[in-house]
C-alpha cells in the first residue's frame, strides 16, 4: 500500500495536467506497455480513485495514437484467458479501481504509428457525469515502479 | 460376368469397405464412472471384443490439491489384441454440452499411447465429463467412451475479473512437471519449416498466442525473454524459445518474426495453416478460440486462449508446463535441469 501510494505520488509529479475542475475521479500511475514495433495493438493501465461522494463510471478513453480505443477486461475462465470489451468501468464513491496486466486495460487498436519507449501519450478519460480527465501515460517496457495494488 | 470375376469384385468391395477412412466408427457402449479426478487418477478399461481398450487420466499437478480452473492431465491409452493407430481422446463437459478439447496420443510402444492435456474446468462445483477414445484398431475405427467427474468444494477457483497480474488459478507451483511425453509439430517460420524433432539436443520453450493480443501474450514473451537473459551465454545457446501464433489469418510468418524479435533475438516465430496450428495446439493441450462480438469487424477479433508455456527437453519430450507469470528464477531452474539432462 505504501509503495503504491509512493508510486502514485512519484508518477503524479511527471504528468502535469490537472484534472478538469468537475472531476471527482483522479487518475494515477498511467502507463502503456511498449509493444513490439510490428504490433497493431497496445494496452494501457492506470489507477482510478473516486474522491467524491457519488459513484462514477468511466465510459471511454480517447487519444491520438490509435484509430480505436476501447475499455477491456480479462476473464480467466476454465484456464482460458478471455479478453472482452466493457461498456463502462464502475468507480464507487471513495473507492479505487486499478487497471493492470491480466485485468482491466485500455486497448489501443490499429496504432497510427509504432509507440516509442518513454513516449508520453495523452489520454482523455470521459466519465458519466460529463467530466473528462486528461492524463499523461508513459510508454514503458514494464510497469513503472510497482504493479497496481490489489 | 464370370463367377471368378464376380468374386474378385466382391473381395475388392469388401476390402475397400474395410479400409475406407469414412467407415462409421464402432461405438462401444459407454462405461459410466463416478471416478473423481479431483481425488486421484481415473482408469477405465473397456474389454471390447476382441480388443481391450484402457484409458488412464492422471492429474499432474498433485492429486490431492483442490481443483483450480485448469487441470493438467497425463492421458494414456492402451490397446491390446490388435494394432492401434492414431488414437485421439476428446473431452466433453456433459453439463456444458460442448467438446472442450481434443488431443492426439503418440505411441510409446507396447500398444501404449500418451499425451498431455489441460482440462478447463467450469465454475460449476461438480462436472460430469466424457472422455471419448477414438482409435483405429486393425482398420476398424473404435469409439470408446468413459465417464468421470470433477468435484470441488466451494468456488475458490471460480472465474472472476482479474484485477491484478498473475491470474493463474491455483497459486501452486509455477513450473509444473509433466510425465515426459514425446511431442512434435510441423509448423513454419520465416526461415523455413520448424519441427520439434529438428530441435533435439536443445531445450525448447513453447508459447502459444497471437500478435493482436496487447497484454497477456507480450507479458508471456517478455517473461520468457527475461528468464533467458539470466542464463549464461552457453546455457542460452542450448535453449530455443518458440512463439506459435494461433492466428495465421492475421499473423504472417514475417509479421510473427518481427513481433517476437522485439522480445529476444533468439525467439523463433512460428505458425502454419489452421490445421497445422490446431494439430500443434492439440499436442500440448492448448485451447484457443476466436471470439467475435456480433457485428464486429473480423480483423479486430480477439482470441481466447490458455496462457501457459511449455518446456520440451533435449529428447523432444514435453516435460513441464509454465504458468503465466511464473518467476524467471523458477523457469531458469527448470531449464538448467533439462540442459544438464536431468528430469524435473
Amino acid at each position: 500500500m505504501i509503495v503504491a501510494v509512493v508510486a502514485a505520488f512519484v508518477l503524479s509529479q511527471a504528468p502535469a495536467p490537472a484534472p478538469a475542475p468537475a472531476a471527482t475521479v483522479s487518475v494515477t500511475s498511467a502507463w502503456i506497455r511498449l509493444p513490439p514495433p510490428a504490433s497493431m495493438t497496445a494496452a494501457g493501465f492506470f489507477t482510478l480513485s473516486n474522491t467524491g461522494s457519488a459513484d462514477r463510471k468511466l465510459l471511454s478513453a480517447s487519444d491520438d495514437v490509435a484509430k480505436t480505443t476501447e475499455l477491456h477486461t480479462h476473464l480467466m475462465e476454465g484456464g482460458v484467458m478471455k479478453m472482452r470489451a466493457v461498456a463502462a468501468v464502475d468507480v464507487k464513491a471513495g473507492a479505487s479501481v486499478a487497471f493492470g496486466p491480466g485485468g482491466l486495460h485500455v486497448m489501443f487498436i490499429d496504432l497510427v504509428k509504432p509507440l516509442a519507449d518513454k513516449q508520453v501519450v495523452k489520454l482523455h478519460l470521459r466519465f458519466d457525469d460529463g467530466s473528462v480527465v486528461d492524463v499523461d501515460a508513459v510508454v514503458s517496457r514494464e510497469a513503472p515502479t510497482t504493479a497496481p495494488k490489489k | 460376368m464370370k463367377e471368378w470375376a464376380l468374386k474378385i469384385v466382391l473381395v475388392l468391395v469388401v476390402f475397400m469397405a474395410a479400409t475406407y477412412v469414412g467407415t462409421p466408427a464402432k461405438v462401444l457402449p459407454m462405461t459410466t464412472s463416478d471416478c473423481d479426478l479431483g481425488v486421484g487418477s481415473c482408469v477405465q478399461s473397456y474389454p471390447g471384443e476382441p480388443h481391450i481398450l484402457d484409458l488412464r487420466l492422471a492429474r499432474t499437478d498433485g492429486a490431492a490439491l483442490p481443483l483450480a480452473t485448469e487441470i493438467p492431465l497425463a492421458v494414456s491409452a492402451r490397446v491390446v489384441g490388435g494394432n492401434g493407430h492414431n488414437p485421439v481422446v476428446s473431452f466433453t463437459g456433459s453439463d456444458m454440452g460442448m467438446k472442450v478439447t481434443t488431443v492426439k496420443l503418440l505411441p510409446v510402444g507396447g500398444g501404449n499411447f500418451t499425451a498431455t492435456v489441460t482440462l478447463p474446468v467450469c465454475v460449476a462445483d461438480q462436472m460430469r465429463w466424457v472422455a471419448s477414445l477414438d482409435v483405429d484398431v486393425d482398420g476398424d475405427l473404435h469409439a470408446a467412451r468413459f465417464g468421470f467427474v470433477t468435484k470441488r468444494s466451494g468456488l475458490a477457483g471460480a472465474a472472476g475479473i482479474a484485477g491484478t497480474s498473475g491470474p493463474s488459478g491455483s497459486g501452486t507451483s509455477t513450473v509444473t512437471p509433466l510425465p515426459p511425453t514425446p511431442v512434435d509439430f510441423a509448423l513454419h517460420t520465416k526461415a523455413g519449416p520448424l519441427t520439434l524433432a529438428s530441435q533435439k539436443g536443445k531445450v525448447v520453450v513453447v508459447t502459444f498466442g497471437y500478435t493482436f493480443c496487447p497484454d497477456v501474450c507480450p507479458t508471456s514473451l517478455a517473461a520468457t525473454a527475461a528468464a533467458l537473459k539470466q542464463l549464461t551465454a552457453e546455457e542460452r545457446s542450448g535453449v530455443v524459445p518458440v512463439f506459435v501464433s494461433v492466428d495465421p489469418a492475421r499473423d504472417s510468418l514475417d509479421h510473427v518474426a518481427d513481433y517476437v524479435a522485439f522480445f529476444d533475438s533468439a525467439y523463433v516465430g512460428a505458425s502454419g495453416s489452421d490445421v497445422e496450428v490446431k494439430a500443434a495446439a492439440d499436442v500440448f493441450g492448448v485451447f484457443y478460440e476466436r471470439h467475435l462480438e456480433p457485428g464486429q469487424d473480423p480483423s479486430k477479433a480477439l482470441i481466447d486462449h490458455t496462457t501457459r508455456s511449455y518446456l520440451v527437453d533435449k529428447d523432444g519430450r514435453l516435460t513441464a508446463a509454465v504458468a503465466h507469470g511464473a518467476p524467471a528464477a523458477d523457469v531458469d531452474a527448470a531449464i538448467r535441469t533439462l540442459l544438464a539432462g536431468g528430469s524435473l
